[in-house]
């Protein structure tokens, strides 16, 4: 009687007050003021457990995911958006989450076009998952279930710890509230600089991940989904941070695994509702040295801030919208006209490649100023090189395989497309 | 369905407990053993129902053979028995290796009939074939259909062990008329169940991230340095024991919340002064089972000391292969076959041990030996396998660092086995013959449990503190075996 008495206090204390707090701002409980009306802390999941329900429940026709490029870099939701628009992008994410996230939209009905922004950092051997990942249906629970373990989990009864502190205090988690702040983003400019080139130092590219999600964009486009994957246009200073360090060849690789999927892929059942023009099956490259990625970085009193870009890894809104027009065919002007980013396929993918690096030529041929900056600081780097970033590397699994195998054959199966 | 998991947990165990015990006492025994059957084919099939019918036919099959045996004597049902038990495992577990192996050392190009593993099919086969045997030998009557398919699929041992032999436990199950202690039952079978899932939660797998680190880099065709190699290789060494000690402490403690008393599976093995010593402490009940079923058979030690030290060396190869279809398991085995003929030998020239004043020496040197051999255990294939003792070698230097969590896991590990006693010796009061049989005269000095108020609510808190922490969990290593 007091174990039970003893771990239903527990459960029951413990559960009660992560769900009635709602770190997560999901569910309809009570906004107490100086208690759990403010959220403070509904981000620091990277907002896995938002989107694992809500591939579930939403009615937005297109949905686009990806990491926090696509969380930052895209709007929230856009009212005006033809048969509605989520954002659902979750920051840090990788190809492992995508794949398994896609096997979720591809059972949601009113989905019927997925986005997807993409760059190496997904396709990289590191950690599968962030640890919310299995307190969600990410992970292929049933929403009960999954609610059950937020109720249950100590990151979220953490972050409801955080947030009721937050809220008695008038707290917040300041370094997310201002973190594009304009008068702090130059000197995250300079950050990045040897951030990037320790990462591209220690990066390694996983091409069984490509395989990997795009397993589960097969389950979308059994589905009737539409799906459009994108390469994310990241700033120069990140772009040549790769190539200078030499990871330039994964770069190639991965545009070329991308393209060889494309080519696996030719004869593909149309899309039930077709979001944008084109076959079911897309993939776009917005990177590459292209004009938006050459512009200056932002001042350094905050005044004079770079258009597109937060920081080199991120871009605002208006890039994003950009990036939405362009695939939408509509005509804007220059930079980001028609020639900001290409269709890739598998017949124009060397062409693509070639002028990726003719671009890159052009702009270290030139006089920019801010060209002359940065190479400068890599080669500075190069004489004193920082510490790669490291991190263990975490490879793909039989189990990894097998359970998302698990998770699309149902859905194949049901559809005919097996 | 893991025992960690939320549906076992909140949904099937207490629905399944209910049933039993208010069947039990309102329509009789046998109709609480028809919940218990159903319950556990529910729960065998949860994981792929199509492999019921296989699971359910090879009992029915193996229950006729038995009162075959039995009418018309041994031969040649018990040989049809252990052959279309033998069959089964090869079919399905060993049929792609050897058809890869064929394909390796031919020109022939055998297909691959790529079979899916049936869950627990190497336990519920094993398990059956003593049945078979010990009815032959006049050890163990066949029973009834209800009563030998509760022994098969009883649920708490049905995926991962302990292999309970029939006679360790037909009785219990046929045993209609005992007055069940549910109090003790529930307080005894949930508490070493909480124990067990807390070795499996807390300990196992959080060292599993950095055991799989070194054996991921070697598999990948990398080159693993020395602190990475070692700290995984031990890690790896501490996880598997605490997962599937863990798993077995959790199998019993079900089966005691049900009134059943299961074998005790282990008993402190990292504490073991020989390889002998570790097979007595390791998997205890296929140790058993390979000695009474295979080395016992192949003559044993009654056929001069050359023969023993081959039986010995044989029933390790195939225990080794028992455990997967691949070389590096039957490696495994065979390192541990020549451990046991290297402690027999020493036996003969040192009957004292070689370190007869420094059995703390001894133990660190089977503790080694025993790391070296998991390295072939966990391997995904030779190569990686080589990779991960070139960088235990130093070959590949130190390589890069592997932080301070490694090491803290090591150390907590070694404590845990060194210093403190085993789950059965904790529970030892509390803890009937059939479970501690062949056990009871290496249990640990320490702690022992008692019920009370403390150890109620102690239990209960860490019991909450695994279920937290479980929702990241992969399941039990034996689970692939």
């Amino acid at each position: 009687m007091i174990f039970f008495t003893t771990l239903g206090v527990w459960l029951l204390g413990f559960g009660g007050f992560t769900l009635f707090v709602d770190p997560y701002d999901m569910l309809d409980t009570p906004d107490i003021d100086g208690f759990n009306a403010r959220k403070t802390r509904a981000h620091e999941d990277g907002y896995r457990v938002r989107v694992g329900h809500r591939l579930l429940t939403t009615e937005a026709g297109t949905i686009i995911m990806g990491s926090s490029r696509v969380a930052d870099g895209f709007p929230r939701d856009l009212p005006d958006f033809e048969g509605g628009w989520e954002n659902l992008g979750m920051a840090g994410t990788s190809a492992y989450e995508l794949a398994n996230a896609s096997t979720l939209a591809a059972r949601n009905d009113n989905i019927n076009c997925v986005m997807i922004g993409m760059d190496l950092r997904e396709f990289t051997t590191g950690t599968n998952t962030q640890a919310t990942y299995w307190i969600t249906p990410l992970s292929g629970d049933h929403p009960a279930i999954s609610l059950t373990k937020l109720a249950l989990s100590p990151h979220a009864f953490a972050r409801a710890l955080q947030t009721v502190i937050d809220n008695a205090n008038e707290g917040q988690d300041d370094k997310w509230v201002h973190a594009y702040d304009e008068d702090r983003l130059r000197t995250r400019f300079e950050e990045e600089i040897t951030k990037r080139y320790r990462f591209y130092a220690n990066y390694e590219y996983d091409p069984e991940r490509v395989d990997f999600l795009f397993r589960g964009v097969d389950a979308m486009l059994a589905a009737g989904k539409q799906v459009v994957m994108f390469i994310h246009p990241v700033h120069v200073w990140q772009e040549e941070a790769a190539q200078h360090v030499g990871a330039n060849e994964e770069e190639v690789a991965f545009r070329r695994d991308v393209a060889a999927h494309l080519a696996a892929r030719p004869e593909l059942a149309a899309a039930n509702n077709t979001c944008f023009d084109g076959p079911a099956l897309q993939a776009w490259d917005f990177g590459g040295f292209n004009d938006v990625a050459l512009t200056a970085p932002p001042a350094e009193d905050g005044l004079d801030p770079n258009p597109w870009y937060y920081v080199p890894a991120h871009y605002r809104p208006t890039l994003g919208a950009a990036i939405l027009d362009r695939i939408s065919g509509v005509e804007r002007e220059a930079p980001v006209d028609a020639n900001f980013g290409q269709r890739l396929t598998p017949d124009n993918i060397e062409t693509l490649l070639t002028d990726i690096q003719t671009r890159r030529q052009a702009w270290l041929n030139s006089d920019d100023e801010w060209m002359t900056y940065v190479t400068d600081a890599f080669a500075q780097l190069d004489e004193n090189p920082p510490e790669p970033e490291a991190s263990p590397r975490v490879y793909l699994s039989d189990i990894d395989r097998r359970d998302l195998e698990a998770r699309i054959r149902p859905i194949l199966r049901e559809h005919g497309a097996e | 369905m893991l025992f960690n998991s939320l549906e076992f947990l909140f949904i099937f165990l207490s629905i399944v407990l209910v049933a039993y015990y208010t069947v039990r006492r309102h329509l009789g025994h046998d109709a609480a053993l028809s919940v218990l059957t159903l319950a556990s084919i529910i729960f065998y099939g949860y994981w792929n129902i199509s492999f019921i019918p296989l699971l359910l036919g090879s009992v029915l099959i193996n229950y006729l053979l038995a009162h075959t045996i039995r009418q018309r004597g041994n031969q040649p049902w018990l040989a049809i028995g252990i052959v279309f038990n033998l069959g089964l495992i090869a079919l399905f577990k060993y049929a792609g290796f050897f058809v890869a192996n064929i394909n390796a050392i031919t020109p022939l190009d055998v297909p691959d009939p790529n079979l899916i593993l049936p869950l627990a099919i190497s336990f519920f086969t094993f398990q059956q074939i003593s049945y078979l045997v010990d009815v032959s030998r006049g050890e163990s009557e066949p029973g009834k259909l209800l009563n030998h398919t509760v022994y098969v699929t009883f649920f708490p041992q049905l995926i991962a062990g302990p292999i309970v032999r029939h006679n360790q436990i037909a009785d219990q199950i046929a045993d209609g008329k005992r007055k069940e202690d549910l109090g003790s039952n529930l307080s005894i079978g949930m508490t070493i169940f909480a124990i067990g899932m807390a070795k499996k939660i807390l300990l196992a797998d959080t060292l599993e991230p950095f055991a799989a680190s070194g054996f991921d880099v070697a598999a990948a065709g990398g080159e693993v340095g020395a602190l990475q190699a070692w700290t995984s290789a031990v890690c790896y060494s501490f996880q598997i024991f605490f997962d599937f000690s863990g798993y077995s402490d959790m199998a019993i403690g079900l089966g005691r919340m049900f009134g059943f008393h299961l074998p005790a599976n282990f008993n402190a093995p990292y504490r073991a002064t020989s390889v002998v010593d570790f097979w007595h402490r390791w998997h205890i009940t296929l140790s058993r089972f390979l000695r009474d079923y295979l080395y016992i058979p192949l003559g044993g030690n009654r056929k001069g000391e050359h023969r023993r030290l081959i039986n010995l060396f044989i029933v390790m190869l195939l225990g080794g292969l028992w455990h997967g279809a691949a070389w590096t398991f039957v490696i495994w085995g065979g390192l541990h076959g020549l451990g046991l003929v290297w402690c027999h030998w020493i036996d003969r020239v040192r009957p004292n041990g070689l370190f007869p004043n420094m059995r703390w020496l001894a133990a660190a040197l089977t503790f080694l030996f025993v790391t070296f051999a998991w390295v072939f255990f966990r391997a995904e294939n030779f190569d990686a396998a080589g990779s991960m003792l070139a960088g235990m070698a130093g070959f590949n230097g130190l390589g890069a660092g592997v932080g301070d969590e490694p090491f803290i896991g090591i150390a907590l590990g070694l404590i845990i086995v060194w210093t403190l006693p085993d789950t059965i010796s904790v529970f030892s009061k509390y803890l009937s013959g059939p479970t501690l049989s062949g056990v009871r005269s290496q249990l640990q000095d320490g702690w022992r449990w008692k019920p009370g108020t403390l150890s109620a609510i102690g239990v209960a808190t860490l019991f909450f503190i695994a279920i937290i922490n479980s929702w990241t969990i992969a399941e039990f290593i034996y689970y692939q075996f």
